[in-house]
């Protein structure tokens, strides 16, 4: 039987000056961090400094989590704070280009990501680009519902909204993802599907 | 969004009560339209729930652990020294100092000298300038030098770290 050190052990080792402790948090939460930060960064680049200043808050601010929730819930808190702060700098550059038209001009953005001819044919591909497709807000909820593995109440807390506002919120962003994975595949989608 | 839909959603997420669970349940299996949106977005909630998670660079963690490293350990440390342990300090120095002052005023002898005049004190003549020469000032600004120069490159190696 596999015996994994939970991630509350994991902080406390850390916190008793086992610095590498750190080391086996981050690989676990990594890639879901990562994702997260993709959503609003829309760039790899931007996405991993994100996610990486987002560990290093966490790190800092180690001591401050109250054991109240997940740690996971925590950090994504951490993430959702960090992201908003950067897309609004990020805004601040582009005063002049409303939402819409950041992410008409951000449809294109898939193809950086070097899927080949096959993978093209592959149902994720457009699920991702679908995804890539909505607003920031829209494609977190998605997130953390379906991947993070969060509940209402827990989105909330990440958030900060009740859980009711959760749930309009993710009825709203299925309804979009699904109209955009619609009009990606046009008449292809009921057979996708 | 149309009631059937944010009802089976409902559904599907389990965030409604066990009776309308067990009435929307009921509905799928009888009413055809209930089973049609069912199908549908139970096939959808599959596909999203298959997103797979983007992969951040090989060297992710390095990159992370180097800038944690730089982190102050005293901040992350700082809450969880017990406090007994610093009160238990400063009492094992309060209580040395007052037994030491205690010892000090019981052995002092309180009495006054009769003819009330205190004795002269002469303090031993020291020749500072024999100490002053020119070696020792120029030894002691060639290691002010040193010492200035190693913390600028200190801090200049700290200062290239945080902005990598």
């Amino acid at each position: 039987m596999q015996n994994k050190t939970t991630d509350i052990e994991l902080i406390s080792q850390v916190l008793a000056g086992n610095q590498s402790a750190y080391a086996e948090l981050i690989k676990r939460h990594q890639r879901f961090v990562f994702t997260l930060a993709l959503r609003f960064s829309k760039s790899r680049e931007d996405a991993e400094e994100i996610a990486q200043d987002c560990f290093v808050k966490a790190y800092r601010s180690l001591n401050a989590f109250q054991q109240t929730s997940k740690f996971s819930t925590w950090l994504y808190s951490i993430v959702y704070t960090t992201s908003m702060t950067f897309l609004r700098k990020k805004r601040l550059d582009t005063v002049d280009i409303d939402d819409e038209n950041i992410f008409v001009q951000l449809e294109n953005h898939v193809s950086d990501f070097k899927t080949d001819q096959t993978e093209h044919k592959s149902k994720m591909v457009y699920v991702n680009k679908a995804i890539s497709q909505l607003l920031p807000d829209d494609a977190t909820i998605i997130t953390l519902f379906y991947q993070g593995e969060q509940s209402l109440e827990e989105i909330g807390k990440v958030l900060g909204m009740e859980s009711n506002t959760v749930k309009v919120k993710l009825h709203r962003a299925r309804q979009r993802l699904k109209e955009k994975l619609e009009r990606l595949l046009h008449h292809e989608v009921k057979e996708l599907l | 969004m149309n009631t059937i839909e944010q009802r089976i959603w409902d559904y599907l997420d389990n965030s409604c009560t066990q009776k309308e669970h067990q009435e929307i349940k009921h509905l799928i299996e009888t009413d055809p339209d209930y089973k049609t949106v069912y199908n549908e977005l139970k096939d959808l909630s599959q596909v999203f729930s298959s997103i797979e998670l983007d992969e951040p660079s090989m060297g992710f963690t390095r990159n992370v652990m180097n800038k944690v490293n730089l982190e102050p350990l005293t901040e992350t440390f700082k809450s969880t020294t017990d406090k007994r342990i610093i009160y238990g300090i400063a009492a094992f120095f309060l209580l040395s100092i007052s037994a030491m002052l205690a010892v000090v005023f019981y052995q002092m002898d309180w009495s006054q000298p009769v003819s009330g005049t205190l004795q002269q004190y002469k303090l031993p003549d020291v020749n500072f300038s024999s100490y002053l020469n020119s070696t020792v000032i120029n030894s002691f600004f060639f290691a002010d030098i040193i010492l200035a120069l190693y913390l600028l490159d200190n801090f200049l190696r700290k200062d290239t770290q945080l902005t990598k």
